[in-house]
């Protein structure tokens, strides 16, 4: 089980990898492969795991923290993994067809690292493997919504998707750290074991909180759904994959997850209607109002992402099995299968019709030149309308049902809520299949592609999305409670699409009030005079990087002073503080250390007048030879000390800095006036003798005091018998501590490119 | 910086400053020295050859010392790892007598990864050195 776990997650990273090499002609066929082979591997563990069978796989990550990278194969995961393969093979076809060209090797790299990422994130049973995963996937939708990158819109849009995903993991991630501190472990599947001592924490609710933070924000739920609309920049295959299929519902897989730990906990459920409810009735009400196509699709993503949520509010704890409600499955399907089937078909009409926009589009009658797509649009739209016959139907009534057989304060709104919400439902899916297709006039020749150059796959791939509707809508009880969730208790009506109850009359009444709502929206709708925008969000982006950029202005000046100021300064202040505690009495032997008064003056004197000259000097040349002589004066001093190592160096290095200097100095514009006014030459001045005598006070104290441990005395000792070396300077570099030498080294060597890269690269173009 | 006086001097100084580096180098482990002065010095003495000896225009282009680096970590880094494939840990160092009496010679992989450090710290230093003093005075 543990290679066939890890082979579902690493095929399609290995797949990324090798389309980035490849043409893209090639690379388009290749990425064919991965899914193929996940599907090949999954389906043959479907049915043991639907029925209950959980696999979990240890696999030992940094066992000393208590972390491990843990993986599970159960119902709720094995689902997942179908759903991402399935549909990604689609919609590795789909692009294929649709992209053409534009479909560069990093696209495909992109759309199978992603898929690598979600099938990684459903199968983690390590909380922090999921949100590694979890991060990853945010990393590539940014990637894909803005793959045009000259687009300013689908750089905003994938900016804003990223800021909010990605707030949204950092919740995530904090969420996880304090659930794993309560719980002693990170694994979910021992968490629920563990339910009551983490429900009888008090940091149980910031626990919960970050955790559904994470989750309301990749799942697109009210206050955070503004980021879906805006990432449906994204082509159509992206927006149908990731934000309608399976990134989206990563959200509700980790809700569903967190079901059975936090499922009693008097928050969770309420929290979760809520807000479920709240998003369903607004992305609706948006959806309605929508009349660009793509951001209708996504708007009414957002309200059933809504119902999504909302259904793990509204079963009872107890028929919660295994991070699933009953009708959970049907849903998530449903919503999958309808939405980017019809994401991929709004695709095919913006290719026809040479636009997407309804206002256009309602004034023309598509249906006669697109009878295969109307056909196809209106099966996507009547099961997200909820119409009879299909599984958009069924899934609707389950939903109703848990409404009805719940028990709790406010019950009344919540259905009033799910009818209406239901009733813009069925706006909207009218709009679409309606409005779109059955207008006044005949569609003029001039816009779009010509038909005979599109694939034949734009429509296929749909079709086949749309496949498991009509059969679960013919057959509801044979596809849902045999193959989808076989280990459910299902009333007896799910057998047949028939039954007249109180849930088929709201079902009625709500198909009645949205029929209702169409004819009016059709009467009174108003295109409006500007496109819809999300300022108030763009502002709030705008606030973070504005701050984002302020501080690292601040931090990162650019500029020398700035940062010498700044490094300096906490060095001084640093020794100054380890001072503080008073001086302890001299070194005994401290008169070993100290020199001859008489001969050390000279070097002394050299060393302050370079210092001085060099702040008195006007121009670069003095100043850097008088802070040469200054070096030099310095190497005296060392000789003095009996330090002929130092003394090599302080000169080599002393001279080659100058000489640098001199030749970069010739390129350089001869410095002018000083231009710093009084106060920052004052500023700047204090500084500097600040910062000198915290260096002298530090010298003289590390001259007189006696260290704890000295370090010299032992690798004396050990430098001969260990290292059969004489020169405990030599010895100490190249092997106590050689490993020190070999990494500055490189920093060296690293040094060097980056001077190739910056200068000598530069003076080559510029030769050439 | 093109005199006749300077031009002569590099000259006779490249080669006495390179047997100095190697000296500085050979002794490093029991007296003053080692891979990084050794290499210093021999950047030093190169780079005053070039600005006496090569014209401007030409010396961003000519030094090519860029794969002393990497040879230089990849002995520096291959001394480390004879250790490990040994069997003992990274950076090991072994030592050999070559030899008897008051002919003794002392060898041992210290002198390697000195080497090492030497070959990049030549290679650097006279890399950067020469990508400011090549090229036309931009001024």
């Amino acid at each position: 089980m543990q290679t066939i776990l890890i082979a579902i997650i690493a095929t399609p990273f290995v797949g990324a990898l090798a389309t980035l090499f490849l043409s893209p002609r090639w690379a388009g066929r290749i990425a064919l492969l991965p899914p193929a082979l996940v599907l090949a591997l999954a389906i043959p563990r479907w049915p043991a795991a639907a029925t209950g069978e959980t696999n979990i796989v240890t696999i030992p990550w940094f066992p000393s923290a208590g972390m491990t990278a843990n993986l599970r194969l159960d119902h709720l995961g094995a689902f997942f993994v179908l759903l991402i393969a399935g549909v990604g093979l689609g919609i590795v076809q789909y692009s294929r067809a649709y992209l053409g060209k534009k479909a560069t090797p990093r696209f495909w790299a992109a759309l199978l690292a992603f898929m690598g990422a979600m099938l990684g994130l459903v199968l983690s049973d390590s909380l922090l493997l999921l949100f590694v995963f979890w991060e990853l996937t945010t990393l590539a939708s940014f990637l894909l919504i803005g793959m045009d990158g000259q687009s300013p819109e689908a750089r905003a849009g994938a900016i804003r998707a990223f800021l909010v995903t990605g707030a949204g993991g950092l919740s995530l991630l904090a969420g996880t750290l304090v659930l794993g501190q309560i719980a002693g472990t990170y694994d979910l599947s021992s968490m629920p074991a563990r339910a009551e001592r983490i429900l009888a924490s008090p940091a149980r609710d910031v626990a919960l909180l970050l955790m559904l933070g994470g989750a309301f924000a990749k799942s697109a739920q009210v206050p955070f759904h503004f980021w879906l609309p805006g990432a449906m920049a994204a082509p159509a295959p992206v927006s149908a994959y990731l934000h309608s299929a399976t990134m989206v519902k990563a959200g509700i897989f980790l809700i569903g997850r967190l079901s059975p730990i936090f499922g009693a906990s008097p928050a969770f459920q309420p929290l979760l209607l809520t807000v479920g409810l709240t998003t369903f009735l607004v992305g609706g009400w948006d959806a309605v109002r929508a009349w660009d196509l793509k951001k209708l699709l996504a708007h009414s993503t957002v309200a059933n992402l809504g119902v999504l949520t909302a259904l793990y509010g509204v079963s009872p704890p107890a028929e919660v099995h295994g991070g699933i409600v009953r009708g959970e499955l049907l849903a998530i399907t449903n919503h999958a299968l309808y939405k980017s089937a019809l994401f991929l078909l709004v695709g095919w009409m913006e290719k026809v019709s040479g636009t997407r926009d309804l206002s256009i589009l309602r004034e023309e009658r598509w249906f006669q030149r697109e009878p295969v797509a109307g056909v196809l649009i209106g099966i996507g739209a009547i099961s997200m309308g909820g119409f009879p016959f299909l599984l958009g139907f069924m899934s609707k009534e389950v939903f109703l049902e848990a409404l009805l057989e719940a028990r709790f304060p406010g019950v009344v709104a919540a259905v009033a809520a799910a009818v209406v919400g239901g009733a813009m439902a069925v706006v909207y899916a009218l709009k679409l299949c309606v409005s779109t297709f059955w207008g006044p006039k005949l569609p003029p020749d001039s816009r779009g592609y010509r038909r005979a150059s599109l694939s034949r796959w734009l429509l296929v791939v749909p079709a086949v999305f749309l496949l498991p509707h009509v059969i679960g809508g013919i057959a509801p009880g044979w596809f849902i409670g045999s193959v989808l969730e076989p280990g459910t208790h299902w009333p007896a009506w799910i057998a047949v699409w028939h039954h007249i109850d109180g849930i088929f009359l709201l079902s009625v009444s709500t198909l009645a009030l949205g029929v209702g709502g169409y004819l009016l929206w059709r009467r009174y709708a108003e295109v409006p005079s500007q496109p819809e925008t999300q300022i108030a969000f763009d502002r709030l982006a705008s606030t973070v990087l504005g701050a984002s950029s302020w501080f690292t202005r601040a931090a990162q000046a650019g500029g020398h002073p700035r940062y010498l100021v700044v490094m300096l300064v906490f060095a001084a202040a640093a020794a100054a503080a380890a001072m503080r505690g008073g001086s302890p009495p001299p070194r005994p032997g401290a008169e070993a250390w100290s020199v001859d008064l008489a001969a050390a003056s000279l070097p002394a004197a050299i060393v302050a007048a370079g210092a001085v000259l060099a702040v008195l000097m006007q121009d670069r040349v003095s100043k850097v030879v008088l802070m040469a002589a200054a070096g030099y004066g310095l190497a005296v001093f060392y000789v003095l000390f009996r330090a002929p190592d130092l003394v090599l160096t302080q000169i080599l290095v002393e001279t080659i800095s100058l000489l640098l200097l001199l030749l970069v100095f010739q390129r350089l514009p001869r410095l002018g006036a000083d231009e710093r006014s009084r106060g920052q030459r004052a500023m700047h001045g204090l500084f500097a003798a600040a910062l000198g005598l915290g260096i002298a006070i530090l010298a003289w104290a590390s001259g007189i005091h006696p260290a704890a441990r000295p370090a010299g005395a032992e690798q004396l000792a050990l430098s001969l018998p260990e290292a059969k070396g004489r020169n405990v300077v030599n010895v100490i570099l190249v092997d106590f501590r050689g490993a020190d030498t070999l990494g500055e080294i490189t920093v060296l060597a690293i040094a060097a490119i980056g001077v190739v890269a910056l200068r000598v690269g530069r003076a080559r173009r510029e030769g050439a | 910086m093109n005199s006749f006086l300077l031009r002569q001097v590099a000259r006779g100084v490249l080669p006495v400053a390179v047997l100095f580096a190697v000296s500085l180098l050979l002794r490093g482990h029991d007296a003053p020295g080692g891979g990084f002065v050794a290499g210093l010095v021999t950047a030093a003495a190169v780079v005053l050859h070039a600005l006496a000896n090569v014209a401007p225009s030409e010396r961003a282009r000519r030094p090519r010392v860029l794969g002393s680096v990497w040879l230089g970590l990849l002995v520096a880094a291959g001394t480390g790892l004879v250790a490990v494939a040994a069997g003992g840990p990274f950076l090991t160092h072994s030592h050999f007598d070559v030899g008897s009496g008051s002919a003794t010679i002392h060898l041992s992989t210290t002198l390697l990864f000195d080497v090492g450090v030497f070959l990049v710290v030549v290679g650097s230093t006279i890399t950067t050195l020469a990508a400011f003093a090549g090229g036309e005075n931009p001024r």
